[in-house]
């Protein structure tokens, strides 16, 4: 095996280089003349060789033929193009836009960790151009931020106003970016209901995005893993879908736990734990699949497994023929999941397994299935087949909207270790697809946000504050740097990515927003219903998840998602107490009054710093869909587990000990994100809606007239750096003393 | 080698014992189908099964690329580049499973060659047999051959110096298995002659010394140490060889059979290939 050195040259010398090549040439050269001039009965070797050479045959010719007729017909579509796109690049500032999108990076941890010399290839970026705050969206959430920098208009513009919305009529959430449902036709027999159709996908995002653009003006695009892409969209490119891309069980994402101590806790969210039950050294148990949607009753579908105990470390799990080995507190590779739902349909996933322990009880962690992106049973790529092709090119990887599990940490299933490991598990597989994008992207866009900065804040952020009330029972001092060196390995990916960005190319850093501590949570329906605003159904106390219990018809106000009051508007909700108008303007006024600046009478801190009227700060044919008001939490807080959920009892404010310590869904003025690139900003404060305008120009393409923002950079008539005409004015951004959270 | 041949002729013929009425097609079939899954099973055992998947993958994802980028020349050239590198590295994955089914396959090859190549004379019909004497001492005009009852010479013996080679022309005029003397003074050399209407092993050719003639001819033992011929052949007809109709070649037919059985198979055994 070829040793390399750590820069990547190799140790072995030119000549060497060259008999190695002819070793695999020359053996190669001659199968090939024994075979093109051997008798067929010599060249015929059993049918596993003859299937490979038959295939390879095959292959070829399909290959070549798919070639030819390819250039056969390029001139054609050449000339089509030509005059259906023919401005593509003419008006051009840069032929390659590259982003990189670090969800989550903080500016003060970016700037401080520059200061200290531990961002070289950051501050190499920043010294080549700029580097500057990032002006976030209400409330500062990925979906919504992620949103606003794809179509270059505000949440009242693409309508994702948080991960959830309301049913008007039900008030229960629904998700906000995408809608999965059965087709209405079915023909039913026996046991069976036959859907007579696709699933039917929406995309719930609405105005149009850059890329869609670009490509209408015949400029190819990769957009790998911006949140809000599924489903995804057609367009002139290639698109790998993100957040809110669900599992095979249609959730978010749901962990499962097999165990055989059955006295173990039931896990509040995220997960779902199995009792397994255990005859010597063999473990028996069923993994849940999604709902047999083929099936009248439509009961969840199973795989049994067995897992045999090899030792104290390790096992052997075996689903049908797969025989997969387990050893303690190591991943296994993804393994494919084949579900039957009857006919011979079959419905695939894949997961990944970790051996926690084999005694005193069995415990086994299994990842929420994701969709197999080989076989995708939902549609998370553009072309359907660019999942595939990811696939068979660099093996299977994770399709989850939010692929790292931060449930099963958050639920003390898995440790902090093992919650690490997967995270950047999944960080190699989006590296490797980037840089794969990145070389194919001669000219056009090549778009990719990487995850991991933002789960792994989450979880990790009580680290940076010894008195964190999360940090009670919880290993800290072992963890303190791993939000640092997760900075020192993104700043890596910044480094490798210039390597491969030319000097004419436009290369941007950014992140959607920032990142604070999560100490204290605030259950807003709490204060509503303490203040009169919200009223529970006689005899209730607590309500269940999501308003159960809530008396609509004497309630005016509500707290939905992670930052939104909505008031119950007449003829708006269904059970609308609230008259449109006056009375409406009055109660905002007055709840704003009220809530802003709202004091926590543990320690006498704001939590609340400023509450944002929803008519005021967004503009857009959906403004009325959104909240009427948005919570702007003061660094430190946010809305409780419980408020998130719709549970209403007596704890306005309580401790989060959660392990998500850390959250960015904070007063936006807060948690600005920040932007990197290798050009000049010339925008005095660049937010995330300028970027599309600004890709657009950089371009040459003219932005739509219904987005506000503009392009940040000073452009040139030529090109990008070096050839620069200054038309606007640099802001230089300073980089400010911040102090160590720790200190 | 005529120790492994006796022993491989026994195999054989105990293997083809059941056919022995019916139609050449059956054993073919039967042979091909059960070849096409043992010989599925070594190379599963033989073979880097996730190798070949990994290759096979990179095979398919170059094909996707096509698709993917068609609009792109400089790529789409790239691509096929991929294509071709890729699918060196998928064949690379079959040599050493190759390797392994070499012999037996070779064998099996073999002792069908000797059954469907050439098929034994019918009564009536004629064959052209040589002999050919390397040694100068030997006068090829002291070579006589006896011919037993049911053959009888078509044509005088042609003999033809410079290749140093006899030719008879025989007509066959009863059925069986017949024993050709070729013989020179005190010395005689053996060779059979089969006239009848089966499937039956048929050698064509017998020699002497030629490694390669006595391997492709397992049917009947080399000529030995004291025979004064060199080699001896039997022109007999190519079989026709008609599955369901149609007309091909033993080895094509031999071939698919085999293909399709064990893709068939491959999928219950969980083969990779």
């Amino acid at each position: 095996m070829a040793q390399f050195k750590k820069d990547g040259e190799s140790l072995i010398n030119p000549e060497s280089r060259i008999r190695l090549k002819l070793g695999v040439i020359v053996p190669f050269f001659l199968v090939f003349l024994l075979i093109l001039g051997s008798q067929p009965a010599h060249a015929y070797i059993g049918p596993g060789a003859g299937f490979a050479f038959l295939t390879s045959f095959l292959m070829l010719f399909a290959s070549f033929f798919m070639a030819f007729f390819t250039l056969l017909t390029w001139p054609m579509r050449v000339f089509v193009r030509f005059f259906k796109r023919r401005k593509a690049f003419v008006q051009a500032k840069t032929d390659r836009v590259v982003i990189l999108g670090l969800d989550g990076l903080e500016p003060t941890i970016t700037e401080r960790l520059l200061k200290q010399g531990k961002l070289p290839n950051l501050l190499r970026l920043k010294e080549q151009g700029s580097y500057s705050h990032l002006q976030t969206t209400y409330p500062a959430i990925s979906p919504v931020a992620w949103s606003a920098f794809s179509t270059g208009v505000n949440p009242g513009g693409h309508n994702i106003f948080d991960f959830l919305s309301r049913h008007k009529q039900t008030y229960m959430p629904e998700l906000s970016s995408s809608k999965v449902g059965t087709p209405s036709r079915k023909l039913s027999f026996g046991q069976y209901e036959i859907p007579l159709g696709k699933p039917i996908v929406r995309f719930l995002r609405r105005s149009k995005s850059f890329w869609k653009i670009l490509g209408d003006h015949g400029i190819f695009s990769h957009v790998l893993r911006v949140p809000i892409t599924f489903p995804p969209e057609k367009f002139n490119g290639a698109m790998l879908s993100a957040m809110c891309a669900p599992d095979l069980w249609g959730t978010q994402g749901t962990f499962s736990f097999f165990t055989t101590d059955d006295s173990v806790d039931p896990i509040k969210e995220g997960g779902d734990t199995q009792i397994v039950t255990r005859n010597g050294d063999r473990v028996e148990g069923n993994i849940k699949g999604p709902e047999n949607s083929i099936k009248k009753n439509h009961g969840q579908m199973l795989l049994p497994f067995v897992a045999k105990i090899l030792g104290e470390d390790e096992a052997e799990l075996i689903i049908g023929k797969e025989r997969i080995h387990l050893k303690k507190k190591k991943y296994t590779e993804w393994i494919e999941l084949k579900f039957k739902a009857g006919l011979g349909i079959k419905v695939q996933g894949i997961a990944r397994f970790y051996l926690l322990d084999t005694k005193p009880h069995f415990r086994l962690y299994m990842t929420p299935i994701n969709i197999d992106p080989e076989t995708p049973a939902l549609p998370i790529s553009y072309p359907y087949f660019y999942s595939v092709y990811l696939a068979k090119l660099h093996g299977k990887f994770a399709t989850l909207g939010l692929a790292e599990d931060t449930w099963s940490l958050n639920e003390g299933i898995l440790d902090e270790q093992a919650f690490l490991e997967q995270a950047y598990l999944i960080h190699d597989e989006r590296e490797k697809q980037f840089f794969h994008a990145l070389d194919k992207t001669k000219k056009g866009l090549c778009a990719v946000v990487v995850d991991a900065t933002d789960r792994i804040q989450h979880m990790f952020f009580r680290t940076l504050e010894d008195d964190h009330p999360a940090n009670k029972g919880k290993e800290t001092e072992k963890y303190k740097n791993v939000i640092e060196d997760m900075y020192i390995k993104m700043d890596g990916l910044v480094g490798r990515t210039m390597e491969k960005v030319n000097k004419d190319d436009l290369f941007i850093v950014l992140s959607d927003h920032g990142f604070k501590s999560f100490k204290r949570g605030i259950n807003l329906n709490v204060w509503l219903k303490e203040n009169g605003y919200l009223t529970l159904k006689d005899g209730v106390e607590k309500t269940g998840e999501f308003f159960q219990g809530v008396d609509w018809s004497k309630t005016k106000a509500y707290a939905f998602g992670l930052a939104g009051i909505y008031l119950n508007v007449k003829g708006r909700e269904k059970h609308g107490t609230v008259e449109p108008g006056d009375e409406y303007q009055k109660l905002k006024r007055e709840l704003i009054e009220k809530l802003s600046g709202l004091i926590d009478p543990k320690n006498g801190n704001v939590a609340i710093t400023e509450m944002y009227d929803g008519q005021k700060i967004y503009s857009g044919p959906y403004v009325n869909d959104g909240p009427d008001l948005i919570s702007g939490y003061n660094i430190g807080y946010r809305i409780s587990w419980n408020g998130a959920t719709g549970v209403i009892d007596d704890t306005l404010f309580d401790d989060n000990t959660k392990a998500w310590s850390g959250d960015h869904c904070i007063d936006p003025k807060l948690v600005p994100g920040v932007i990197f690139s290798n050009m000049k900003i010339a925008a005095a404060k660049p937010g995330l809606v300028d970027l599309a305008p600004t890709v657009l120009d950089m371009f040459g393409v003219a932005k739509p007239g219904y987005m506000t923002g503009a392009n940040i950079f000073e452009t040139t008539r030529s090109g990008v750096n070096g050839r620069a005409h200054k038309i606007g004015k640099v802001e230089t951004v300073e980089i400010t003393e911040v102090a160590n959270p720790n200190e | 080698m005529d120790l492994i041949n006796a022993a491989l002729n026994t195999v054989f013929g105990l293997v083809f014992l059941p056919f022995r009425n019916a139609s050449p097609v059956w054993p073919m079939l039967v042979i091909s189908v059960v070849t096409g899954v043992a010989m599925l099973v070594i190379f599963k055992a033989t073979s880097d099964q996730n190798a070949i998947k990994r290759a096979k993958n990179l095979v398919k994802g170059h094909f996707l690329a096509i698709r993917l980028y068609k609009d792109d020349i400089g790529l789409m050239v790239d691509t096929m580049k991929n294509i071709i590198v890729s699918n060196l590295l998928y064949m690379k994955q079959s040599l050493r499973p190759m390797l392994f089914l070499l012999v037996p396959v070779g064998i099996i090859l073999i002792q069908l060659g000797v059954r469907y190549e050439f098929r034994p004379l019918k009564v009536g019909e004629a064959v052209v047999v040589s002999l050919r004497v390397e040694d100068a001492a030997v006068e090829l005009a002291d070579v006589r051959l006896d011919l037993p009852e049911g053959l009888e010479l078509n044509i005088p013996p042609v003999r033809v110096e410079q290749l140093r080679e006899i030719n008879w022309r025989l007509k066959a005029t009863q059925s069986g298995v017949f024993n050709l003397a070729f013989k020179h003074g005190d010395h005689v050399v053996d060779k059979r002659l089969q006239v009848v209407d089966a499937l039956a092993p048929v050698t064509a050719q017998v020699a002497k010394h030629d490694i390669g003639v006595t391997i492709m001819n397992p049917a009947e033992s080399s000529l030995g140490e004291a025979s004064f011929a060199s080699l001896v052949s039997i022109s007999y007809p190519v079989r026709d060889f008609e599955l369901w109709g149609f007309s091909l070649h033993w080895l094509v037919a031999f071939f698919v059979i085999s293909l399709i059985a064990a893709f068939g198979f491959k999928g219950m055994l969980g083969v990779e290939v």
